[in-house]
């Protein structure tokens, strides 16, 4: 399983970057944190449209 | 009478993926009007994957801030400032960017170097590392990673070596590290790096 390759012996939980990719998008991770502070600088109801964002590494 | 309440599982929170550490994100604002410490706030703390990504989904991109504003993410408990007692014999491995980078490089950066922190990328160094900076300037933006103790050459410099390969930066391209008691005691407007790599 894709989890246990990413542990290290010494069972710290490092994960790469493909691996934490793959959660970008899921359910989970679309829906608003309830315990937002009001920062109308930064803070958004609606999640970032996918189009807006690229999965590309800096060149 | 009360309907007995049978517990509800909530499957997600045994599906998570936790984090090594628990973080948080703190969010600055140069407002002149107010005090530096009222102008940095903290805007959540998070110590799984999936709230990782829900916060970073519902927050502002660093390209779309304005100018004088940061993102500052640290490990729990280290305040992102030098006098953190954490980072008071520290330092910071710094990029600076160009004007153009903004609309091109700065979101993918500061999105490899929030990954690079959460999963843990520097390896056993990684109890070195306290956090991470995006800082949106109009003369440039910046962004940084932050250590502790900076005369722990080795462990430094393998830090820098690894957040300048996760950039995907080139090798001919050099970036430095300078201890925070050389950036306070500056005197004229350059700072000397320690190290480069």
């Amino acid at each position: 399983e894709q989890e246990e390759d990413q542990a290290d012996v010494n069972d710290k939980k490092v994960y790469d970057r493909t691996f934490l990719m793959q959660f970008r998008f899921h359910n989970t991770s679309m829906e608003k944190p309830r315990d937002l502070p009001t920062i109308e600088d930064i803070i958004m109801d609606r999640p970032l449209p996918k189009s807006s964002v690229s999965n590309a590494m800096p060149s | 009478a009360k309907k007995e309440e049978t517990p509800i599982i909530e499957p997600d929170k045994y599906m998570k993926h936790p984090l090594q550490c628990k973080w948080a994100l703190w969010f600055f604002k140069n407002d002149r009007a107010k005090k530096w410490e009222d102008n940095l706030r903290l805007v959540t703390k998070f110590d799984t994957v999936e709230d990782f990504w829900a916060l970073y989904n519902h927050i502002q991109l660093s390209s779309k801030l304005q100018s004088g504003c940061d993102y500052n993410l640290f490990k729990d408990g280290i305040q992102p400032m030098w006098e953190d007692d954490a980072n008071k014999k520290g330092g910071k491995w710094m990029l600076q960017l160009n004007k153009q980078q903004r609309a091109s490089e700065l979101d993918k950066i500061w999105l490899e170097t929030l990954l690079v922190l959460i999963g843990e990328g520097f390896g056993e160094d990684s109890e070195f590392v306290n956090g991470g900076v995006v800082q949106v300037r109009n003369k440039g933006d910046k962004t940084a990673i932050w250590t502790s103790d900076w005369k722990n050459k080795s462990s430094i410099v393998k830090i820098g070596e690894v957040y300048k390969q996760r950039l995907g930066l080139p090798k001919k391209m050099s970036i430095g590290f300078q201890a925070h008691e050389d950036t306070i005691n500056k005197t004229g407007s350059t700072v000397k790096s320690i190290y480069h790599v």
